[in-house]
């Protein structure tokens, strides 16, 4: 009898062991795969502002998109990750209530050198930190590609990517470290809830866009002496609206990695979280996504009837209900981005007239949508809690209002003043001449159509 | 260098497996990783202001 319970508590523990591993592969694949979902946004920010700049730009603004993954990625190895686990209490640099925050955590866990240069590379006990990061990152690269969008048709490419490393690298990762880690000030103090990060990403990329656009002026023509605005339309609005729905799909993998698997030393629990550790599962996201793509889009419909409007209006629908995709009911989330889809164009107008040309309506997209979302979860999610465990700080308007209030100070802090050095050694803008040339035939060897953009005959019957 | 365990298996490694993860690298792989983005950035800059000059 013995033997035999000797042997079935064996047994039991054998299948224990390789349900352990199954959920630790589980985990990793699960974050693995939402970097190439990820990946698909850029491939549509890509398309969206090459086909949204006139013919004489479009590979140079693809450059930029290009050149700001490939530093972006490197930035984030070498300093973001440190610059998320380090600041989470503020500039103190002290360690927070669970512990896994501070420099001197930080300093041990998120340095490519010395003793935690074993968390950042390949390492057969750790199945997580490699992955983790690189969905991280990519939320860095995602900031950097939204503020591209805006500048494009008169930026220097080396300021550009300088930017987009002070963006990805430092700017919203300190708004990721304050409001979204389960130790930030922002999320203990003052009950600060951004699941899909319409704040800490949104908010945040496009209030530095708006920093650097200030700095950066206005595309040649795009203003009249009189103050009116021109219309200067891209080469390619079928390229930019699909640009636009890839951007939409990249998301899934955005939002994806913003959840915690469960069952791992690291998890909240057993079963998916939110990353403050709140409940949630996949099922809130599909339907919260989904119906809030949809609301964007016939928002925009009901009063433009452009399709760079509509897609647009996808994104901002998504961006309004972003902070709230785990706990929103679909049909609230619906009315809520129908809302955002209505207000986009009439307030990309109101920056228009106020003298800004964001190319892409980046600054209004990411921007007004990441601050109206962060304020109706402070409307209709007040009193939920905003972190797990007992006595956890909720969510109310006040604190939301507090949250955006710091991820705007943060993005249009620093991208004004970075933009402002740059601009003052001569690194912001290209020369008139140049601009007026076209950025392709100054800089670029190579050209986007040599052969023209011809119709070609219907084949005969 | 040097491969620093018996075989290579999961039941042969255990930690860091990553070439001079054993031998305190790392900070020399780093720093060359780093000086190579920020040479990039000055050579780019560089060509860049070049082509800028033939269109003042």
């Amino acid at each position: 009898m013995e033997e035999q319970l000797a042997e079935l508590a064996a047994q039991v523990a054998a299948i224990e062991a390789k349900g352990n591993m199954t959920n630790t592969m589980f985990a990793e694949t699960y974050y693995y795969l939402s970097i190439p979902l990820m990946i698909i946004i850029h491939a549509g920010f890509l398309a969206y502002e090459m086909g949204a700049s006139r013919a004489k730009n479009a590979l140079s603004s693809g450059v930029k998109n290009i050149l700001a993954i490939a530093f972006v990625i490197p930035a984030f190895y070498f300093f973001g990750w440190w610059v998320y686990w380090g600041f989470p209490t503020g500039f103190s640099l002290s360690e927070g209530p669970n512990g896994i925050s501070g420099a001197a955590y930080a300093n041990s866990i998120a340095w490519p050198w010395g003793d935690s240069a074993a968390y950042m590379g390949p390492n057969t006990e750790d199945q997580i930190d490699g992955v983790f990061w690189g969905a991280f990152t990519l939320f860095a690269a995602t900031t950097a590609s939204i503020m591209s969008g805006a500048v494009i048709e008169r930026i220097q490419t080396v300021g550009f990517v300088i930017l987009a490393i002070i963006l990805g690298g430092f700017s919203w990762t300190l708004a990721a470290a304050w409001g979204w880690h389960a130790d930030g000030w922002l999320v203990q103090d003052w009950g600060v809830h951004d699941f899909g990060a319409a704040g800490l990403v949104h908010a945040v990329a496009a209030f530095f866009a708006l920093g650097v656009l200030i700095n950066l002026g206005p595309r040649i023509g795009k203003f009249n002496a009189d103050g009116t605005a021109n219309h200067l339309a891209g080469h390619n609005m079928p390229f930019t609206a699909t640009g636009l729905m890839l951007i939409v799909v990249g998301f899934w993998g955005f939002l994806m990695a913003c959840l915690v698997v469960g069952g791992e030393a690291w998890s909240w629990g057993a079963n998916f979280t939110t990353i403050y550790g709140t409940p949630t599962n996949l099922g809130a996201l599909s339907f919260n996504i989904l119906m809030g793509v949809s609301g964007g889009i016939i928002g925009a419909w009901l009063f433009t009837r452009d399709p760079f409007w509509m897609m647009s209006g996808a994104l901002a629908g998504l961006i309004s209900v972003a902070s709230g995709l785990d706990i929103y009911f679909p049909s609230l989330t619906f009315i809520i981005a129908i809302v955002a889809g209505i207000m986009l164009k009439p307030a990309a107008t109101i920056l228009e007239n106020m003298g800004i040309d964001d190319a892409v309506g980046a600054v209004t997209v990411h921007g007004t949508m990441g601050i109206f979302g962060m304020l109706m979860l402070g409307i209709f999610a007040s009193g939920y809690p905003a972190l797990t465990g007992e006595g956890a700080p909720t969510v109310s308007f006040i604190g939301q209002l507090v949250g955006i209030v710091v991820f705007v100070a943060i993005g249009f802090s620093t991208g004004y003043v970075s933009s402002l050095i740059l601009k003052m050694v001569g690194m912001l803008r290209v020369p008139e001449a140049a601009e007026i040339a076209g950025l392709d035939t100054v800089k670029v060897p190579a050209q986007a159509y040599p052969e023209g953009i011809m119709a070609s005959p219907p084949a005969s019957q | 260098m040097g491969f620093p365990f018996e075989n290579a298996s999961w039941d042969g490694v255990s930690g860091v497996i990553f070439v001079g993860g054993t031998g305190g690298h790392t900070l020399i792989y780093s720093v060359i990783a780093i000086g190579i983005c920020i040479a990039a950035l000055l050579f780019g800059n560089s060509i860049e202001a070049t082509k800028y000059k033939k269109h003042k």
